[in-house]
């Protein structure tokens, strides 16, 4: 069963003449272990898509299915629950807290619960990407890209959710930077978890198994990463599987 | 970690809003509190002074009257078993429960009396407490002591021609004019005053009193629970309260206490609209922050709580800050700008009131833009969408 299942959504902006049409009956499964890139020119609606993944934004039309759960029939508090239980984020701007120490930032997720050894599994998060006790005590303005990179991983994967979404995770960072992340993301897919990635580098698609091309809100791609991220005109000219609508 | 750490790292983090914070919610509770204390006592003060400054009750002896008419011709009231007050009576008004409230107990015994064939009436008074408790009594000539002094209200002694240190005789005693009162407005200006003790023997009614004033102050009890005692005290008086004494006091007090209440109110609302102003800046600089804490799973109550946290410690401790500016300045400021001269200093009780108080305040002032907080969306974790 598909730990993710969207169906047929749509998501729109705006009324009348201002209506924008961010995503058009967009259907996609993506499995546990998947590693998926989400990829598209500025404005296709490759964001959106994410984001109602994150169960952050609530399509106009269609239903997102979450280990079978339907996301947004859920209430706001539920909803925040399950992105707590089941979705790991990393942010563009990786978006570590900058007050908190490496290892309070990893903390962040588990703050609301109410166990112990919260420390423990925080400190096992950052040992996972490869950050020792010395540095989690460090802030954010301490560490290098790369570091602070790792931590934003630790914090997305510190509940073990089974689904990683990833916006742009290296867009900030500098190349070799960048290429530690994506073999990281790479890591976290091949351990079981459903990693998605949004990115518009076709470089940063080369470990990926999956690659989703959007444009104008409908999927015009969702093959190999050989397959999609093929020059523009080629591209559009392929025969697509999985296409929706 | 807990909820509370984020919140008061986020304090120490964005230090000047949280000294900016901290400081008007000190000034505030320091100014609301100096305010508290200084009129507090001033009330207590200006209650005792008003009290002080004439009589609030009279006891007169309790009498029955009988209207008398003969053939449809009204002929006056018959009095009789008249009860007179006696000497005694003055320690059982010093002695009742509320006794701490008693401040002045003045006996007066009234005889007319023949001067020079003027009739006019005279009162023998206790020199001390009659002289402490009519504090307007301004009197040319010597202040009256002793036992042959005599004290002319200002008609009676126009019509007598008296002068001070002229000799007036009558009720077959020998007085010295001490003193001459001015002008009061009152039937006092038509008394000759002498001390009770001779009075009392001039006129053969040795320990007998025409009636009794009493000062009391009543900013601690009643004026009626006082009255009650009296007439408990000394079953066969009439015991009756000065309500346009009692009333003029209570008007003076109450618009002392509506305008500090005024005062405080003012400089609450504006301690309270920078909190929420400066608490929602901080709400709509932190938006992004707080877009990652609902993306990564925190309810909106989280976020409600954090921000309550956040201003929950900055009111504990700009309250307790405040408290302890205002205790040791209250007292004097209270000497110098209300000429108070007793403080009444606050308890611990006081104390933790006032921090509870402003904690209370600050919270309220809190609670929209905790709220506002609450309902950001997740997606503000995210580039644009």
């Amino acid at each position: 069963m598909a730990i993710v299942r969207v169906d047929e959504v749509s998501r729109h902006y705006g009324e009348g003449d201002a209506r924008v049409v961010a995503l058009d009956r967009v259907s996609l499964d993506i499995e546990r272990g998947d590693y998926t890139a989400i990829m598209g020119p500025s404005g296709s609606g490759k964001t959106t898509l994410l984001s109602i993944l994150g169960s952050m934004n609530p399509p106009t039309d269609g239903r997102l299915l979450v280990d079978d759960i339907d996301v947004y029939a859920l209430s706001q508090e539920r909803q925040a629950d399950l992105r707590r239980e089941y979705i790991g984020f990393v942010f563009q701007q990786l978006e570590l807290i900058p007050y908190l120490s490496a290892l309070e930032n990893v903390m962040l997720p588990l703050a609301i619960l109410k166990e112990s050894g919260k420390r423990e599994r925080a400190l096992d998060a950052l040992c996972r990407v490869g950050l020792d006790e010395r540095k989690a005590r460090r802030l954010p303005s301490e560490l290098s890209g790369g570091e602070q990179g790792r931590v934003a991983i630790a914090r997305a994967v510190v509940n073990n959710p089974p689904i990683v979404l990833a916006d742009e995770p290296v867009g900030s960072l500098d190349q070799t930077t960048g290429r530690q992340i994506l073999t990281l993301l790479r890591e976290l897919a091949d351990g079981g978890h459903a990693v998605i990635m949004v990115t518009h580098n076709p470089e940063s698609t080369a470990e990926v198994d999956r690659v989703i091309q959007i444009r104008d809100g409908r999927i015009t791609c969702d093959e190999r990463p050989e397959i999609c991220t093929l020059p523009e005109e080629e591209g559009e000219a392929l025969p697509v599987g999985g296409v929706a609508g | 970690m807990r909820l509370s750490h984020i919140a008061f790292r986020n304090v120490r983090e964005h230090m000047s809003r949280s000294t900016l914070m901290l400081l008007v919610i000190a000034v505030t509770v320091a100014i609301v509190s100096v305010l508290y204390l200084v009129t507090h006592s001033a009330e207590r003060d200006l209650a005792d002074k008003v009290d002080a400054y004439g009589a609030n009750i009279v006891v007169a002896p309790q009498t029955k009257d009988l209207p008398l008419s003969y053939g449809g011709v009204t002929l006056g009231d018959l009095t009789y078993d008249v009860q007179p007050l006696r000497n005694d009576d003055l320690a059982k008004i010093r002695s009742i429960p509320n006794k701490r409230n008693i401040n002045r107990v003045a006996p007066v015994l009234i005889e007319p009396v023949d001067v020079g064939g003027t009739r006019l009436l005279a009162a023998g008074v206790d020199w001390e407490q009659e002289l402490a408790l009519k504090r307007w009594w301004k009197i040319a000539g010597e202040t009256p002591k002793g036992e042959s002094d005599l004290l002319a209200g200002s008609r009676a002694a126009r019509q007598l021609g008296l002068k001070p240190g002229d000799p007036v005789i009558f009720s077959g005693g020998t007085f010295r004019v001490a003193g001459i009162l001015q002008p009061t407005g009152t039937q006092e200006d038509d008394l000759l005053f002498i001390s009770l003790p001779t009075a009392q023997s001039v006129w053969g009614r040795s320990g007998e009193l025409s009636l009794i004033e009493v000062s009391a102050f009543c900013s601690t009890c009643p004026i009626e629970d006082i009255n009650a005692q009296i007439a408990v005290a000394i079953p066969n008086a009439r015991v009756s309260a000065l309500l346009k004494a009692v009333e003029g006091r209570r008007l003076l007090i109450d618009q002392f206490r509506l305008f500090s209440a005024v005062l405080s109110g003012l400089m609450i609302l504006v301690g309270c609209l920078i909190v929420f102003s400066s608490t929602l800046a901080g709400v709509r600089d932190r938006r992004g922050e707080i877009g990652i804490f609902r993306a990564i799973g925190y309810r909106r109550w989280h976020i409600f709580s954090i921000i309550l946290t956040e201003n929950l410690a900055l009111a504990v401790a700009g309250s307790l800050l405040g408290v302890a500016i205002a205790a040791p300045i209250a007292g004097p400021l209270a000497r110098v700008v209300a000429g108070v001269s007793q403080v009444s200093l606050p308890g611990i009780s006081n104390l933790g009131l006032a921090v509870a108080a402003s904690v209370g305040v600050v919270l309220m002032a809190s609670l929209y833009p905790a709220w506002q907080a609450s309902r950001l969306s997740p997606t503000l974790a995210m580039r644009e969408v």
